[in-house]
């Protein structure tokens, strides 16, 4: 007996064998690498569900593995039909997907020490990881450690560069078929600056224990303070 | 230069997706220029005609003709389910269409003639 769990596909919810719902979720996934026009991927989401129902599976029913093969050929790999192939309109290589090149507030998860905000926030001042680093132990300081309450604050806040399109925007740059098939071919799958990687690693490295370290005194800082200020308050009384 | 050895007929699928670009698009075209259609019905339409895409291929090029304004989508109630989305041919579509028809015309007059 396989393992069956559940999966929602266009809001329909059904039974799924565990592996063929990684598969599904693994080609859903390709697909919003190349777009992040969310309406492409719920139109395809909702004609996979169309797709299910004539091979009679409905609502919670179960899909297998072998379903999920064959939706995949009927459907087609998303590197196929997302990139130019057959549909080309317009210029050829700059096929916009998104239309704006306007640079975007990212949380960094490929350049992340802690949960990329830092990253994020340099790539958006076009400045190297290193000065939002140095700048927020600083502040870190300067602040009595509130600095880290902001951090986790934006940490929520700020969503991650997921797809290959917000990476694109978070350096800044537009969101085109010709840039997105540079991004995955590049084998680390993240747009490095220049410059030395190790000593920029070793660097970031140290920064990144300073700031744990530091935030770690901050906070623990704040607390005696506060718990100072409790227990002062309460002989007060 | 040849990379790696074709054999006729993945060298002719090359050829034939070079005469495809554009082609489909023009295709679709056709498909919404009458009632608005339901986009899974675009593509029975296009798979009875036996134009041989994956389906997939569908998505991004309405979402291309849309923005570029040559269709339009309206959402209509469905009997089973939730509304769908349906697409119909622009004013901007249709001047579109009759110019590529007329380069179609074109192109099929070379082939005669040749």
């Amino acid at each position: 007996m396989k393992e069956i769990t559940r999966i929602h596909i266009a809001k329909v919810a059904y039974d799924v064998e565990l592996a063929a719902k990684k598969d599904l979720e693994a080609y859903l996934k390709t697909l919003e690498e190349y777009s992040n026009d969310t309406e492409i991927i719920e139109d395809i989401e909702i004609r996979i569900t169309e797709i299910l129902a004539e091979r009679s599976i409905k609502k919670d029913d179960v899909i297998t593995e072998v379903d999920v093969v064959a939706l995949k050929r009927q459907l087609g790999e998303p590197r196929e039909f997302m990139t130019d192939g057959d549909i080309v309109v317009g210029s050829e290589d700059e096929t916009m997907i998104t239309s704006n090149s306007v640079r975007k507030l990212y949380r960094n998860t490929d350049n992340a020490l802690v949960g990329g905000v830092l990253s994020g926030m340099a790539s958006f001042f076009k400045i190297d990881a290193v000065w939002t680093r140095l700048a927020f132990i600083v502040l870190l300081f300067a602040s009595f450690g509130v600095a880290i309450l902001v951090y986790i604050v934006l940490w929520i806040a700020v969503p991650p560069a997921r797809t290959a399109a917000d990476k694109l925007q978070m350096v800044g740059r537009a969101v085109t078929v010709g840039s997105i098939r540079e991004l995955n071919e590049n084998e680390a799958g993240r747009l490095t600056p220049r410059g030395d990687v190790a000593t920029r690693r070793a660097l970031a490295i140290v920064a990144g224990i300073i700031c744990i370290i530091g935030a770690t005194g901050a906070a623990m800082a704040t607390a005696v303070m506060l718990i100072a200020v409790i227990f002062g308050s309460q002989h007060t009384i | 230069m040849m990379q790696q050895e074709l054999t006729s007929e993945e060298y002719a699928e090359q050829v034939a997706v070079q005469l495809r670009k554009g082609f489909l698009a023009y295709c679709v075209l056709r498909v919404c220029s009458g009632l608005p259609v339901y986009t899974s019905d675009i593509i029975k339409r296009l798979s009875e005609a036996e134009l041989v895409v994956v389906e997939g291929t569908i998505y991004p090029l309405l979402s291309r003709l849309q923005k570029d304004g040559l269709l339009a989508h309206e959402w209509q109630e469905s009997e089973q389910g939730p509304p769908r989305k349906y697409y119909r041919i622009t004013d901007f579509g249709i001047q579109v269409m009759s110019h590529v028809t007329k380069k179609i015309d074109t192109l099929n007059a070379t082939l005669k003639k040749l």
